[in-house]
């Protein structure tokens, strides 16, 4: 039995995922999405999984934290072996105490400040009010908005917007950080920064990234990139981050 | 504050159809049952304003108006008998007919007068007051003045809003069970939507022969040397009674006096009938608008469910939603109705609203928004945080 460990060092495996198969209903036929993918995600990387669209990456990462129940293959992660066996509240339990995630769209609700948008899951951690407010404005001030944390999503910038998301997760200190395409709705410079958040939050909380996205330059900031095609895994090459590139506008 | 009262108050608008649903359901209930109420209140206001703390009823009475209501004579003397009992006197009153003299040319037939627009003749019922210094009988908030007037022989008073009908103005003559009597005081705040009501002195109805001098009175009118020890009293009067009478403080009558109104039943089916109405409209459009407005924030639903906030999570901030858009859809009730009422106060009709009454249908309405929250749990079904992944 492959086991893996809690509260990993750098370089420590955060997921190992083995023969993930997933199909989807298109009309009366199937579409196999993942065909038997092998994964897996060490503490410590930001681990940039690429592709065309279609290719599948995103349901891995679907299958991966526990949203989408892959048809075939485990997933074992920090200390939970085979998360598939879980309950879905066990699923979701795993995933508020130990996954963060970014989406491409923010998903910030119009009627909360930035403060209160990190400040309610953090509630739902269990963290009382003052520890949730502490904590929230922390994680902030983190992302450059420590003089934003009033603020509506109205009156807040694409790039404001996702940091407040990134905030978001991470305010969890989450030991696993799943990202989706959380650059393409941004200009260059707005991404740049969202793209050393992400660099950040793996080399300085130690945290697995998984960022999946189809944009070739930000490669310049991962440990490692994996490419995906058509539900197979055709690449995977370990890099050295180049901390100091720069993300043009385009 | 919470993540649903954050969102009722900021997008308010997408809630509006829902909090006008539970108004204007909230609103029907209450007006129709308001307006049933006060017709009962026209009845009964002169007795509920008046200074009796107490009054004393037959046993088997449920209120003043289902009767038996009147009790012996000898029953006045009796309830002197308690030594904080300053004042009793037998409730009064009659009905007649009421007819103007104003330009009644008496040659003329029926016909030709109500060709020529003359008053019709009305049927009123009549109450009394008696004319001594604070006397019982007499309301709260009449003045001096009117009393002195009324002390006069053959004079009468009637409210403001039965003037037009009646077909008489201040001063002037009119035909009482075919006496001459004279109008000399105008009241305010006695509306009688269902009949006029003409005020008089004890000793004008005697004059009319009208007033009881036989051995029953109506229901005994009691003042107290201490308003506030009403309810002691009252049970202190029944012990001594000894089950020949009961004595209701007046709140209580009054409130008896209300709920006597529902007992009718043409009344309970169109009042049933408006919450069976009220409550389906109600919970229809709130459902749907709560469906909408939680669809409308899927998306950020399902990234809190990436993030790993659980279904229950979810349905306990939908129920909230739906707790907070209930509170307010009361507020709106109880403000739309208090505008009706106005208006409705403006065009003497009365919409009565006790307190039970708002607490009930208030009660209902957040049960009713409750409901349409639980109906609209079935959408967060839809909160997929698979589908944000693209």
């Amino acid at each position: 039995m492959m086991t893996t460990k809690v509260h990993g060092k750098h370089g420590d495996f955060a997921i190992e995922a083995k023969g993930l198969v997933k199909r989807f209903k298109s009309g009366k036929s199937f579409v196999e999405v993942l065909k038997k993918v092998d994964f897996d995600a060490r503490h410590g990387d930001l681990t940039m999984v690429m592709g065309p669209s279609g290719s599948g990456k995103s349901t891995l990462i679907a299958a991966l934290s526990g949203l989408l129940r892959p048809e075939a293959g485990r997933v074992d992660t920090l200390d939970v072996d085979d998360l598939w066996k879980l309950s879905s509240g066990r699923i979701d339990k795993f995933r508020l105490d130990h996954c963060g995630f970014i989406f491409q769209g923010f998903n910030l609700f119009p009627a909360l400040s930035a403060l209160q948008q990190v400040e309610v899951v953090l509630k739902f951690q269990g963290l009382s009010k003052a520890d949730a407010k502490r904590q929230a404005t922390i994680a902030l001030e983190e992302v450059g908005l420590g003089h934003r944390l009033h603020q509506r999503p109205s009156a807040l910038s694409g790039g404001e917007k996702q940091r407040v998301a990134i905030a978001r997760a991470l305010a969890k200190e989450p030991q696993i950080l799943f990202a989706d395409e959380p650059t393409s709705a941004l200009d260059g410079e707005n991404g740049q920064v969202v793209i050393r958040l992400l660099r950040r939050a793996a080399t300085e909380h130690g945290a697995a990234v998984i960022c999946v996205t189809h944009d070739p330059r930000l490669e310049a900031w991962a440990d490692r990139v994996i490419h995906i095609e058509d539900g197979v895994i055709i690449d995977d090459q370990r890099r050295t981050p180049n901390l100091d590139a720069t993300l043009a506008s385009h | 504050m919470s993540l649903a009262l954050s969102t009722l108050l900021y997008e308010w608008r997408r809630y509006m159809a829902a909090v006008m649903a539970l108004a204007l359901s909230g609103l029907l209930v209450l007006a129709m049952t308001g307006v049933f109420i006060g017709i009962g209140k026209g009845f009964t206001a002169q007795i509920e304003r008046s200074r009796a703390d107490i009054m004393v009823l037959q046993p088997g009475a449920k209120n003043i108006m289902s009767g038996p209501s009147g009790v012996p004579r000898r029953f006045i003397p009796l309830v002197y008998n308690h030594n904080e009992v300053v004042e009793v006197q037998p409730l009064d009153g009659a009905g007649g007919s009421f007819q103007s003299v104003r330009n009644v040319d008496p040659t003329q037939s029926q016909a030709d007068r109500a060709r020529a627009g003359a008053p019709k003749m009305n049927y009123v019922q009549t109450r009394i007051i008696d004319t001594t210094p604070d006397a019982v009988t007499i309301p709260v908030d009449y003045s001096q003045q009117l009393v002195d007037a009324l002390r006069q022989p053959y004079t009468v008073a009637v409210d403001e809003t039965d003037l037009p009908k009646l077909g008489v103005r201040l001063g002037e003559k009119a035909l009482y069970n075919g006496q001459t009597v004279t109008l000399v005081g105008v009241t305010r705040g006695y509306p009688n939507m269902m009949q006029p009501t003409v005020i008089m002195s004890r000793d004008t109805l005697r004059m009319v022969g009208q007033a009881d001098t036989g051995p029953r009175v109506g229901p005994l009118m009691v003042k107290l040397s201490d308003p506030a020890r009403a309810e002691a009293v009252a049970r202190e009067l029944n012990s001594m009674g000894a089950g020949q009478w009961r004595a209701w403080t007046r709140d209580e009558l009054a409130e008896a006096n209300a709920a006597g109104m529902f007992e009718e039943g043409i009344l309970v089916i169109i009042i049933g009938g408006c919450v069976v109405l009220g409550t389906i409209i109600g919970v229809a459009i709130t459902w749907q608008t709560l469906r909408g407005a939680i669809m409308a924030n899927i998306k950020e639903f399902a990234s809190l469910r990436a993030l790993g906030v659980g279904m229950g999570s979810l349905r306990r901030i939908v129920m909230e939603l739906s707790f907070w858009v209930g509170l307010v859809g009361v507020a709106a009730a109880i403000f739309l109705t208090w505008l009706v009422q106005l208006l409705a106060a403006a065009n003497a009709v009365i919409i009565s609203l006790p307190p039970m009454l708002l607490i009930i249908v208030g009660g209902g309405l957040v049960a009713i928004a409750m409901l349409s929250g639980l109906l609209s749990l079935g959408v967060l079904k839809n909160s997929q945080p698979a589908d944000l992944l693209r």
